[in-house]
């Protein structure tokens, strides 16, 4: 699966998403499992057992060919849910992979709702932490006047922060999203999109050589 | 050599601080593009900007509700009681660093205009 193929199939779920479901924090939860069940079929996940100074010998994975995929897995969501980077002369709430723009913030926790696009804040949120850490979340606060938006930059961008290459942390990105903004009407992902063991045990094919993913659609 | 790590903290600094004082500015300058737009709409029923929002909508009753920057854009939401909220999508053109100090209200361009019910 291409980058184009992988992204347009995430605009058309969050597309349908959008017109089915109410609860804004479950949609998001679910276009963030779609995202990472779409973003790891990239490489496969290797498990690696390493000898420790105790002798024990713990198991690590690491995505295979030394890629990492959360950067892809973080540009995915924002083509999607942001809109295109200013890069490519298109930008926000622009771009073929831009899913459209969803007022609302049903099933967030009551002091992160506002009438407005938390979605696609709560993204915002989790990109600037990954790429720009807290000095980009201090930033974006500080441009803040909205307490819920304010609030909910606070809550979002650790979770980017934390976010790593690491295969199972990205796995637990969409739950972690959940724990960070939900309430309890905002429930787990599907099953299917889950992080299970045997996910581990059993990687998907690898549809592409991982070389494809790094050209941009024209 | 401790003059030299001074200035380099003190240029640092300066450029940050030149740089927030852009984006700020530049805040009050999206602020006002986009309630000139909307009140230009109001003006100009036949505009092609106005027929992206249905044409009963009263347009005076909106009032800015938020205003969001990211990746150089600005997104400014609308609200209105009984009429639902208005996103406006401005384009800053002169970009990130110092840049937004030479942004002006023309160089904020209008991406998008939507009614959300």
């Amino acid at each position: 699966m291409t980058e184009a193929e992988r992204r347009l199939e995430l605009k058309n779920f969050a597309a349908t998403l959008f017109k089915k479901e109410s609860n804004h924090c479950q949609i998001l939860v679910d276009i963030y499992a779609k995202a990472t069940g779409l973003a790891r079929s990239i490489t496969p996940i290797i498990p690696m057992e390493m000898t420790s100074m105790s002798g024990s010998r713990p198991t690590i994975y690491k995505w295979a060919h030394g890629r990492n995929v959360t950067n892809a897995l973080m540009d995915d969501l924002k083509a999607v849910l942001i809109g295109s980077s200013m890069r490519t002369g298109e930008g926000r709430g622009k771009g073929p992979y831009f899913a459209g723009n969803i007022a609302g913030a049903d099933g967030f926790r009551q002091e992160l709702r506002d009438k407005f696009n938390q979605i696609q804040h709560a993204t915002a949120g989790v990109v600037i932490g990954y790429w720009h850490g807290k000095i980009g979340e201090w930033f974006a606060r500080l441009l803040e006047d909205e307490p819920q938006d304010d609030l909910l930059y606070e809550q979002t961008a650790p979770v980017g922060i934390w976010l790593s290459d690491n295969p199972l942390d990205f796995l637990k990105l969409p739950n972690k999203v959940r724990e960070a903004i939900g309430d309890n009407t905002c429930l787990k992902p599907q099953p299917i999109l889950q992080w299970s063991p045997q996910m581990l045990a059993n990687p998907p094919p690898t549809p592409g050589l991982w070389e494809r993913e790094t050209k941009r659609p024209k | 050599m401790k003059r030299r790590v001074f200035a380099t903290i003190g240029a640092i600094l300066a450029f940050a601080l030149i740089a927030i004082y852009g984006v700020f500015r530049e805040k009050e300058l999206a602020i006002a593009r986009a309630e000139g737009i909307l009140e230009q709409l109001s003006t100009e029923p036949s505009s092609a900007e106005r027929s992206q929002i249905p044409a009963n909508l009263p347009l005076k009753s909106f009032e800015l509700a938020d205003t969001d920057y990211f990746d150089r854009s600005w997104q400014l939401w609308f609200d209105s009681k009984s009429s639902g909220r208005i996103l406006i999508t401005l384009h800053a053109d002169r970009g990130i660093g110092v840049l937004p100090l030479l942004n002006s209200l023309d160089t904020l361009s209008l991406e998008g205009i939507e009614h959300h019910p």
